[in-house]
């Protein structure tokens, strides 16, 4: 007997309903629930007015945070969170970059090791918090401790 | 939204990125602010999150190449701003940020910023028993309208994974309903 060579197969054999793909819409099979459209969720009266002098302000706080000390506090901080990180580390020379790599730490993680108490220990009397806050979500910092 | 090259050149001159950033934030903060409250829930972290997101765009709009639309480029910040807000505010209550979006949810009947039916807040629960990526396809599909070759550049996935997403997540939320 011949063997059908499977490049010959053009077709699978299944079929579909007539004008199926035509009135195929996902959104019918919720139709029961046609209010759902709209989430039920508002903002506060005039948000979105105030909402460009709010960013405007902001922006302009961050454009003003000089490259000098935007550097002085990016070093202070890393050598805040090195020595932070070396002090539970349990004298492990691996542990450090295992921890940054494994715990998949994010600057995120890393504002969040630093409380409110502790942060003063920084000389950053003449920076907007605000501005060192920044820096930390803006800046992935296991970049610089792997690096460094 | 398709037009934005010459906004695009505008926040790229240092003259005129002022002006442009204005723009910007004028044109796009309605839809970014809705795709990001649907995922956080709340008006103060959608707030937040949407703060985030324009000074992202903004000290970051000289790495944008624009080999895709800045739209697309403006959702995807705001996706991860909004995710990586969820993981961060659960981790600080050690929940997960399913648990975390729940909660919000279950406060819903007492948000100020809420005037939903008792059946939109069944809506929110199904949508957040749904995984993470299901979420997000729903909810830019149901109520955004985004076309999935827009979302497939948003959320860098394939148009057919987009397809197989929503189809899937339409049905559990079908079954969600009708259940409770």
């Amino acid at each position: 007997m011949k063997s059908i060579k499977i490049h010959k197969i053009s077709r699978s054999g299944f079929r579909v309903p007539d004008q199926y793909f035509e009135s195929f819409k996902v959104n019918e099979q919720l139709d029961n629930y046609s209010t759902l459209n709209d989430t039920g969720f508002l903002v506060p009266e005039n948000y979105f007015n105030n909402f460009d002098r709010r960013i405007t302000d902001k922006k302009t706080k961050i454009s003003s945070f000089s490259t000098k000390k935007y550097v002085y506090v990016a070093a202070s901080l890393l050598i805040f969170i090195l020595f932070k990180l070396v002090l539970i580390s349990d004298s492990n020379d691996d542990y450090l970059e295992n921890y940054v790599i494994n715990e998949n730490i994010d600057s995120y993680d890393i504002s969040n090791l630093l409380s409110q108490e502790e942060l003063p220990l920084i000389d950053t009397s003449d920076l907007l918090n605000e501005a060192v806050e920044t820096f930390l979500i803006e800046n992935d910092i296991s970049v610089y401790l792997l690096n460094n | 939204m398709d037009k934005d090259t010459d906004l695009i050149k505008r926040l790229l001159s240092d003259l005129h990125r002022e002006s442009a950033f204005t723009e910007l934030v004028k044109k796009y903060k309605i839809p970014l602010y809705w795709h990001i409250r649907k995922i956080v829930i709340t008006h103060q972290d959608a707030d937040d999150v949407l703060q985030n997101t324009f000074l992202k765009v903004f000290k970051n709009i000289s790495k944008f190449k624009g080999e895709s639309k800045l739209y697309t480029w403006m959702y995807k910040i705001a996706t991860n701003e909004a995710l990586n807000f969820l993981r961060y505010r659960s981790k600080q209550k050690f929940i997960s940020s399913e648990k975390f979006q729940q909660k919000a949810i279950n406060n819903l009947k007492s948000d100020p910023y809420f005037d939903g039916s008792e059946i939109q807040i069944r809506l929110q629960k199904a949508i957040n028993q749904l995984p993470k990526k299901q979420q997000l396809v729903f909810n830019m599909r149901y109520f955004d309208e985004i076309k999935y070759k827009e979302m497939a550049l948003i959320l860098d996935t394939s148009e057919g994974s987009l397809k197989a997403s929503y189809h899937i997540a339409v049905k559990k939320i079908k079954e969600f309903l009708d259940k409770n």
